[in-house]
């Protein structure tokens, strides 16, 4: 499988580009992870981009609040610019990666927190196998 | 009579370049890849623009967007601080953004740019 798709290459550069940032910005030590993976089915396949890392108990909680907000949003671009207007005046920390992973990228975006290390999915789901 | 440039400098840190474009007017231009560690540096780049913008009483500026490969939402955040200032401090000028419309990402995060302020922001296709 390759991905030819310009846009697709586009959108998986820009949510690894947040993805990393989040895990240097909030992991709390330097055993991190990122993983790249390719799943093919018969009709549809699907990439997905994978961090794990430690953090502190209030930035799993908060993380976690975000992913949960985002996913329940029935419209992701009008939950982005919503956040975007209540932060712009905000100095410092944006805040806006995980959103927008979902709203620009348009990828489906969902966390896992064990213990104090917390896993972000990132996934595109891309028709055909080939 | 032309009007003199902005009296801006050119900054190149953090993987970007940020300065005037010599000889026209309210103009500037952006290239290279602007990391968690550029937002500080655009942040300030688009201070002096807007400080210079209302110096010189200039009804639009324009960023000439279409070398710059990418910017993520530390940097992002940046420019939607710069765009709200202006959207609520009384709309001095317009702001045109010019992009290469060949980059998804440009034809994303611009339009959500032009979304937080649909007055002032335009955006031209190069």
């Amino acid at each position: 499988m390759t991905i030819e798709d310009l846009e697709t290459t586009s959108r998986l550069h820009m949510a690894a580009h947040e993805l990393v940032e989040n895990v240097l910005k909030y992991g709390s030590t330097p055993e991190v992870g990122l993983e790249f993976e390719l799943e093919r089915g018969q009709d549809q396949s699907f990439v997905r981009l994978r961090t794990r890392n430690t953090a502190a108990p209030e930035q799993l909680r908060e993380v976690t609040r975000r992913v949960t907000e985002l996913k329940a949003a029935h419209d992701p671009i009008a939950y982005y610019d919503q956040l975007i207007r209540s932060t712009a005046p905000v100095i410092g920390m944006s805040g806006l990666g995980l959103a927008r992973i979902r709203a620009e990228a348009g990828l489906d975006v969902d966390c896992s927190v064990t213990g104090r290390e917390v896993s972000i999915v990132v996934q595109a789901t891309m028709r055909g196998s080939k | 009579m032309n009007a003199p440039a902005l009296e801006l400098p050119t900054i190149e840190e953090q993987g970007l370049t940020l300065g005037p474009v010599g000889g026209v007017r309210g103009r500037v231009r952006f290239a290279g890849t602007g990391e968690a560690e550029g937002a500080a540096v655009l942040d300030r780049f688009l201070g002096l623009l807007h400080d210079q913008a209302l110096a010189q009483e200039l009804t639009e500026v324009t960023i000439e967007l279409e070398e710059l490969d990418f910017i993520n939402s530390s940097c992002l955040k940046a420019m939607v601080a710069w765009i709200y200032k202006v959207d609520t401090g009384g709309r001095p000028y317009k702001i045109r953004l010019r992009r290469d419309a060949s980059m998804h990402w440009q034809k994303t995060s611009l339009a959500t740019l032009q979304r937080l302020a649909p007055t002032i922001v335009i955006i031209e296709d190069r």
